[in-house]
């Protein structure tokens, strides 16, 4: 018989298997790791991984991640609650935080349309959107999609379906990235760059 | 081993590494071919602009052991109705998928490279519908998936002039009423008809086609079922599309 690892080897290897971009022979090189790692820090690890899935929900509000409900950004009435930023994810509500340009509230559409990926509107927590449109006081909302083509697709979507209700739709700037050159930018990019363009 | 010249269609383009994607391209010299384009994902990247999703370029390919790497590109054409409007995206989005999923990765086919290109150009019109059941038929047509439209599959006979008639995805053609089975899905003289000339018209005189919504809807349900049983898996975008469709006529 050929000679395998102990059982709950094995199983640790195939978890670490399962997590996007990690390979067999990755998830094997991980595996050891762990072995080699001190007993408090391995249970500070799984009570770790054990924690997040318990305590993280997503709000009921803005479909964004967190351990309170409503979420710490839709109970704080500090924020601007006219204003609307429509993200893809929970990462980008952080990233338009690190600004700290913008003071209004959010909704996470948790995706983007991607037919590629089997995602279509339907898939998007669009339905929760059009409900804070009615009921709360948004009056303006602000696309801050990704500047690629699904990104661009689906803040389109968005802005034909939102608009018979009356809103001030914009969209985040972006064209052409500081530092790059126009030479090498793509034409889709350039495109948006012209278009978007303003008085200086 | 070594580079190679050749104009490409971006079929697909996935992050790979931190600032790497992974393309997959149909290649006028090499057919479909996976590929590395380094560092396009920063936005000093001076590649960028030519590996983008949905462009036409030519490129400059260095040969690798599993994946080529692009080591130059230009960009020809980009078509860029495409992020303008949603049914188009959506319908590039299906070329692709359909283009990556039947296409043979290594074989050089010219005649295929030209039917995916003049796909891009003409996806956007507005008899899309029409557009997009003539790109799955002749694309099955050019890869040699063809379903038997004259003769029953099971008896044999011809069914020419034959009004009672019904589809077999699984046994790849039409059927007569007497060898009718469970499985196979309704079919009409009109839907065969629509089938044969989408097969071989050319794009610029499918505008002047007459067909009724009903055939339209029926060759509908027999691609699909058809693609399916080909694939032995379903094609994703497809159901969205239908979806995009739908949601554009209420
Ligand atoms: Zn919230
Ligand atoms: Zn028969």
């Amino acid at each position: 018989m050929m000679y395998q690892y102990a059982e709950s080897l094995t199983r640790l290897i195939e978890q670490f298997a399962r997590l996007p971009g990690i390979g067999p022979k990755t998830a094997q090189r991980l595996a050891f790791y762990v072995l080699k790692m001190e007993q408090q820090q391995v249970e500070a690890f799984a009570g770790a991984l054990v924690d997040v899935k318990k305590k993280i929900t997503t709000c009921p509000v803005c479909c964004n991640l967190t351990d309170v409900t409503p979420c710490r950004i839709c109970q704080d009435e500090q924020r601007a609650q006219t204003q609307l930023c429509i993200v893809e994810d929970a990462q980008d509500v952080i990233a338009i935080e690190k600004t700290r340009e913008y003071k209004g509230l959010y909704h996470v559409l948790q995706g983007r349309i991607s037919p590629m990926d089997g995602k279509g509107p339907e898939d998007l927590k669009i339905k929760e959107l059009l409900v804070r449109l009615q009921q709360e006081q948004i009056k303006e909302v602000v696309l801050a999609t990704n500047p690629n083509i699904e990104g661009e697709t689906t803040a389109l979507y968005l802005s034909k379906l939102m608009k018979p209700l009356g809103l001030k739709i914009t969209r985040i700037a972006h064209g052409v990235p500081v530092g790059g050159d126009l030479e090498y930018a793509d034409t889709a990019t350039l495109s948006r760059a012209i278009s978007g363009r303003r008085e200086i | 081993m070594g580079l190679y010249r050749t104009e490409a269609l971006v079929l697909r383009s996935r992050k790979y590494a931190e600032t790497d994607s992974l393309l997959t391209l149909l290649t006028q010299k090499r057919g479909k071919v996976k590929a590395i384009a380094k560092g396009v994902r920063k936005s000093k990247s001076s590649l960028r602009g030519g590996v983008q999703l949905f462009t036409h370029n030519e490129m400059l390919l260095y040969e690798g052991r599993n994946l080529d790497i692009v080591t130059q590109s230009q960009c020809l054409e980009a078509f860029t109705t495409v992020q303008d409007d949603m049914a188009a995206m959506t319908a590039a989005c299906y070329w692709c998928e359909l283009l990556d999923s039947f296409v043979p990765e290594g074989e050089k086919d010219i005649r295929l490279f030209m039917l995916a290109l003049a796909g891009f150009h003409i996806l956007a019109l507005d008899y899309q519908e029409l557009v997009m059941r003539a790109l799955e038929i002749k694309l099955l047509f050019q890869l040699g998936y063809m379903p038997d439209l004259v003769h029953c599959v099971s008896c044999g006979r011809s069914l020419q002039g034959e009004q009672q008639i019904a589809f077999s995805a699984r046994r790849g053609g039409v059927l007569c009423a007497t060898c009718l089975e469970g499985d196979a899905l309704a079919f009409t003289p009109e839907a065969l008809k629509i089938w044969q000339q989408l097969q071989q018209l050319e794009f610029s005189k499918l505008k002047r086609l007459k067909v009724t919504s009903s055939g339209l809807h029926i060759l509908d349900e027999v691609l699909e079922k058809f693609l399916l049983v080909q694939l032995e898996r379903p094609l994703k975008s497809r159901p969205i599309l239908k979806e995009i469709w739908q949601a554009k006529k209420s």
